[in-house]
């Protein structure tokens, strides 16, 4: 895939990422499939069917996100579609927070109320077997597609300074360790242990809502023009910091200001008149394989912005 | 030590300990065989000769498989029920619907006479039904249910 809005030297990484989110929607789909089939009246597994379910929400954005961000600027939408990243970004936030909500809440309530988790015995081809032992192949197995899949996006993810990729292959990771939980949960309540389920699955939660929390604040900041934030934290991204203060030293007298449009900086110079051309390759201060980030460079003069007129 | 690595080593430590899984989490299955008895709560009135005969069955099954004694109890549905979810009996015998708001307070065991079909799915079955929880002694009820249902199939 090579769109005409993109920029080639990413486009590369990018049909990879997209093939990979094409492998989570399948293989996640089949997880999906086995665990409605293996679920019983476990608590816990219908907990980590659902979050299964949640977890194909960063991928079907990112893949959405990605058709948009190939089309060029039109009369409708002259800025074109980079900032649909941030709004698949924001989307996936909101769902990665939801699930360790969720999860919290759910293990929380079965403690509070002591709930006895019945596992009953099932018969499938005619052998009559504890349900257990179905529950934990199922969740054995939905562990190992997120846990490939996630260490796979991670790189790509860098690379791209992806959020929603980024994003995705953190709630891979909650997914196979809600799986994991899972099994624990269950092997607990089959040593008669009926709080163990949920106390697993607490404990998972409060890193899957950690997780959630921080993306939702990167969101949020891009979402209000923020400066740019380092992948998969609040922290300021280093290469943004680094092409700042170069800009401050090409034009001292100006205010510098960097937002995050997607996954591209643009860059203002307030209180300066262009002044000849520019390249933006030759400004750019990290490396020739990532100057695609930096994709615009604007210049305000005073006159021209009467809100910022008089700011110091 | 990482939150994946104790996931890890606890799920290892189940795993080790499986051979006999699974276990009550009140252990009743071990208080009947060292007791040497159950306790029956059969719903009445109600049934009918045919009923009575697949209760005696399962009972006769259960003592069979736990080499212990009933002590049986009669009463309503509803007091039963609740003194099985507090587990002061192990097993209430009697006719409950599937969909009955008892159906998640309490394990109802395959039904012990054919369901109805058509618009009469819903009406009320014979059924056994354990404390919540109870997954070992659930286990050896859910074959004796099984045991007296087959035979009408």
């Amino acid at each position: 895939m090579s769109g005409e809005n993109l920029d080639p030297r990413i486009a590369r990484e990018l049909e990879h990422a997209r093939r990979l989110e094409w492998w989570t929607l399948g293989w996640m789909g089949t997880v999906v499939l086995a665990m409605g089939l293996a679920m019983g009246s476990s608590q816990a597994m219908k907990t980590a069917w659902i979050e299964d379910m949640l977890s194909l929400i960063p991928a079907i954005v990112f893949l959405i996100a990605l058709r948009f961000e190939r089309k060029s600027p039109d009369r409708r939408f002259p800025y074109g579609y980079d900032r649909v990243n941030n709004l698949a970004f924001i989307i996936s936030a909101v769902a990665l927070t939801l699930l360790g909500a969720f999860l919290l809440f759910e293990s929380a309530m079965t403690l509070i109320k002591q709930e006895h988790v019945t596992i009953p015995p099932v018969t499938l081809f005619g052998q009559t077997f504890w349900l257990g032992w179905l529950m934990i192949a199922a969740l054995a197995y939905s562990v190992i597609p997120p846990m490939i899949l996630g260490r796979k996006k991670l790189p790509i993810a860098e690379a791209l300074d992806d959020e929603v990729l980024h994003t995705d292959a953190m709630m891979q990771k909650a997914d196979w360790m809600t799986g994991l939980a899972g099994i624990a949960g269950v092997i607990g309540v089959g040593l008669g242990y009926w709080w163990a389920d949920a106390a697993a699955a607490g404990l998972i939660s409060f890193s899957i809502l950690n997780d959630g929390i921080r993306a939702l604040r990167t969101a949020s900041a891009e979402l209000v023009d923020a400066a740019p934030r380092q992948l998969g934290g609040n922290e300021l991204a280093e290469d943004a910091e680094a092409l700042r203060r170069v800009l401050e030293q090409r034009y001292p007298e100006a205010e510098i200001r960097l937002r995050e449009t997607g996954r591209y900086i643009h860059a203002q110079v307030y209180g300066v008149s262009p002044a000849g051309a520019v390249d933006l390759d030759e400004i750019w201060p990290c490396g020739a394989d990532r100057a695609w980030r930096f994709a615009q460079l604007s210049f305000v003069p005073p006159q021209a912005d009467r809100r910022n007129a008089s700011a110091p | 030590m990482t939150l994946s690595r104790m996931l890890g080593a606890l799920v290892l430590a189940g795993a080790v300990g499986c051979a006999e899984l699974p276990k009550d989490a009140e252990g009743t299955l071990d208080r009947v065989r060292a007791e040497g008895l159950f306790r029956v709560g059969i719903v009445a009135p109600g049934a009918d000769p045919g009923q009575r005969h697949q209760q005696h069955q399962m009972i006769r099954g259960v003592v069979a498989a736990t080499a212990a004694r009933a002590a049986i109890s009669m009463g309503p549905s509803e007091r039963l029920l609740v003194q099985l979810e507090q587990g002061e009996i192990d097993l209430v015998l009697g006719a409950l619907a599937p969909d009955s708001p008892w159906s998640k307070r309490v394990t109802l065991l395959p039904p012990l006479e054919q369901p109805a079909e058509g618009d009469a799915a819903r009406a009320p079955v014979l059924h056994a039904a354990a404390r919540n929880g109870e997954n070992a002694w659930i286990k050896i009820l859910y074959r004796e249910a099984q045991a007296v249902a087959e035979p009408q199939s």
